[in-house]
């Protein structure tokens, strides 16, 4: 009988603390195939793996598939059984939070059929994941899409982030002409400009987009929908059009956010992404406790910041990967957790000097089902610092959808159908701009499936 | 893709230029497009001045500048040229009027924003022009332009302008923010609209570099502008955000 290898997890190496600190380069450097076969002999391969990892794979990656071809050594296969379901897989790999996902749920770690925890680590499938999608891009391998024969349908897709490119993947497949407008002039969204280089290299991403190219996708960059060209020009002279804008719009609402170097996550990462030139800062303090937060500390430390990162949770409830905290806890970042700031303090030309803050502590649960923060009476917090980046919250951008007046939620999400269609027909979004902000992958997954029922539109509005 | 038509040089500051692009050369009034001349990664915002989509050639203005960006573009743009990025055309078009007796005002290369708008308003309007001369641009620079006004008057400098006594029910305004709280200064009880000039990243939104205070709330130029009612504007907010940050990034890109 088979051991069960409960607690040898082989972890990806990992460049040096001094060494990484100081570039945009990846740093962590990935599986050997060595050490992907060796992890992957550590799966037991569930039967009932629909009911654990798969199952919490947003995108129902067949896991025990792709790592048994894997373990033959099969890189080949395994890559044809993840993008069955899952067209990135080095991008996945990377940025997903699996031990939220697949690997909260493998059968060693966590028995969710019992719900009860077990003893061992989780098989890193993750890196399995990424090993094997790097593998077919670095070996030069093309992988052989099928693509169905010209339909004659033509569709327009605003945005180019990951529910964009997975809707454009799924239409073209079913051969669609699929054109994607882009406001800005790199492609892929969140995954250009809101993830730093050292976490997904941009190569990568380039690679993804080319794939889809190859398969006819047309892509236009520059083309702010709602401005340059209307929605509704897109709606008469398209088939149908996909919304998938994301929900990039950074958030502000902090007494002093108006002072010289308060910047919004989004426009800190932005610059950063496109090489801008940015005011010389010694000291950030960015506030906030998900991936953005830890995002743009991992830029910020590379910039020979002196990092801080305030966050009025605690690391337990916070949405950021718990490696990810760990990652910048060694390379120098200042984490102040249970830190509630209160008003960025600027000094008499405008400038930020501190931010002011109060301690917390955690009380009753709140909406969310995590304990809710309270303020702790007389624990005012200073951190000085000369600038601030608010990572708190983000929200759809109106400006492509405004004018058709396409029905939204309190929040400012597009309200769609069951099929993903907006209230106009013809109109579909899904991703965050529908979500109001989630993983990559759900994104992904979603995008994929607005393009399904997009497809079934189109032969339906023809036969009508 | 952008390509360079044509570079006439107005005068020894002053160039206008015409672009090939299908899409800016469907801009409407009062819209601006982004440029990224070269690989260099940095954007500036440019209004496009005139646009004649059958022609596909959209038209803007560029001015000598201590901005090291702006002066490596005004230096080195010539005809043949494939700009490397534009992006646009970005903002709101500003809003048709009638019957209106509207005054312009400009001050240096903000002549780009108000042709467009002037140009347009003039059948059913009566369009004066105030041109504020500098060491950069002069009305005479202009002169082939100033044909579409009723009356163009010629002013020093920005306070020379309360001395007109003539009634308006708009003024419309470009080329600087201090001509802009001057002039809600001086036409307390006329509608003034201007284009703010913001540092602008992403131009569509999201970023938030460009936010100012309207209202007592925060506005977006990039998207629900760039022209705003002057008069709602925090300027005091304004210059000390913007113009604060670009002179130390106008440092940075010298350093």
């Amino acid at each position: 009988m088979k051991k069960i290898r409960y607690y040898d997890r082989n972890q990806e190496m990992l460049m040096a603390v001094e060494k990484r600190t100081k570039t945009f380069e990846e740093y962590a450097l990935g599986y050997t195939i060595s050490l992907a076969i060796d992890e992957a002999k550590r799966c037991i391969l569930c039967k009932d793996a629909d009911k654990r990892c798969m199952r919490g794979c947003p995108i129902n990656v067949d896991i025990p598939s792709f790592i048994s071809k894997i373990a033959e050594g099969n890189i080949l296969e395994a890559y044809k059984i993840i993008t069955n379901t899952d067209i990135f897989p080095s991008i996945c790999g990377r940025v997903c939070p699996q031990e939220r996902q697949c690997e909260g749920a493998c059968i060693l770690h966590f028995d969710t059929v019992r719900g009860k925890r077990n003893k061992g680590l989780p098989v890193n499938i993750g890196a399995l994941e990424k090993f094997v999608g790097d593998f077919v891009r670095i070996s030069g391998i093309e992988p052989n899409i099928e693509i169905e024969h010209k339909k004659g349908y033509k569709v327009a897709i605003v945005g180019s982030g990951p529910a964009s490119l997975g809707c454009a993947y799924e239409l073209a497949r079913k051969g669609v002409d699929v054109e994607v407008f882009e406001a800005l002039p790199k492609l892929g969204g969140v995954m250009f400009y809101g993830i730093p280089n050292a976490r997904l290299d941009k190569s990568i991403l380039e690679y993804e987009i080319n794939k889809l190219k190859k398969m006819g996708v047309k892509f236009h960059t520059g083309i702010v929908i709602g401005r340059s060209i209307s929605l509704k020009e897109l709606k008469e002279k398209y088939d149908a059009v996909f919304i998938g804008v994301g929900a990039g719009r950074g958030n502000l609402g902090i007494k002093g956010d108006s002072f010289i170097n308060v910047y919004s996550a989004i426009e800190f990462l932005m610059n950063i992404a496109l090489g801008c030139p940015m005011a010389k800062i010694k000291k950030v303090a960015i506030i906030g406790g998900g991936f953005t937060a830890v995002d743009c500390a991992i830029s910020a430390i590379r910039f020979g910041m002196e990092t801080h990162v305030v966050y009025r949770r605690t690391r337990e409830t916070s949405s950021a990967r718990d490696e990810e905290w760990d990652h910048i806890q060694e390379e120098g970042a200042i984490i102040h957790w249970l830190t509630q700031p209160k008003e960025i303090i600027g000094d008499e030309n405008g400038y930020v000097k501190a931010l002011r803050c109060a301690k917390m502590t955690l009380g009753e649960p709140d909406e969310s089902g995590r304990p809710r923060p309270v303020e702790v009476p007389n624990s005012e917090v200073i951190i000085n610092c000369d600038a601030v980046v608010l990572a708190i919250g983000q929200k759809p951008n109106p400006i492509a959808f405004e004018e058709l007046n396409l029905k939204t939620t309190r929040w400012g999400t597009l309200e769609v159908d069951q099929n993903y269609m907006c209230s106009l027909d013809g109109i579909f979004a899904s991703g965050d701009v529908v979500n109001g902000g989630d993983t990559v992958v759900r994104a992904l997954k979603e995008g994929k499936e607005a393009g399904r029922c997009m497809y079934d539109y189109l032969v339906d509005k023809k036969r009508r | 893709m952008a390509e360079v038509i044509d570079v006439l040089e107005l005068s020894k500051k002053l160039k206008l230029v015409h672009l090939k692009s299908a899409y800016l050369s469907k801009a409407a009034p009062g819209q601006f497009f982004v440029m990224q001349y070269s690989e260099k990664p940095e954007r500036t915002t440019l209004f496009i001045m005139d646009a004649d989509k059958n022609k596909n050639i959209a038209t803007f203005l560029i001015q000598k500048s201590e901005d090291p960006l702006i002066q490596e573009i005004f230096e080195n743009i010539k005809p043949g040229q494939k700009l490397h990025y534009v992006e646009g055309p970005a903002g709101k078009p500003f809003a048709n009027f009638e019957n209106k007796n509207i005054l312009f005002v400009s001050i240096n290369w903000g002549f780009g924003g108000i042709y467009s708008i002037a140009k347009n308003l003039k059948p059913k309007n009566h369009v004066d022009l105030a041109f504020i001369n500098t060491d950069a641009v002069q009305s005479q620079d202009l002169r082939d332009f100033l044909n579409i006004f009723d009356n163009v008057d010629d002013y020093e400098s920005i306070y020379a302008l309360d001395k007109s006594q003539k009634h308006y029910d708009m003024v419309i305004c470009a080329g600087s923010n201090d001509l802009a709280k001057e002039l809600a200064n001086i036409y307390e009880n006329t509608d003034v609209y201007c284009a703010v000039i913001t540092r602008m990243l992403c131009t569509v939104g999201l970023c938030l570099a460009c936010r100012i205070q309207y209202d007592g709330q925060l506005k977006l130029p990039c998207v629900e502008g760039p022209w705003l009612d002057a008069k709602k504007i925090d300027f005091e907010d304004l210059n000390r955000r913007h113009l604060i940050l670009k002179e130390a990034l106008v440092r940075n890109r010298k350093g």
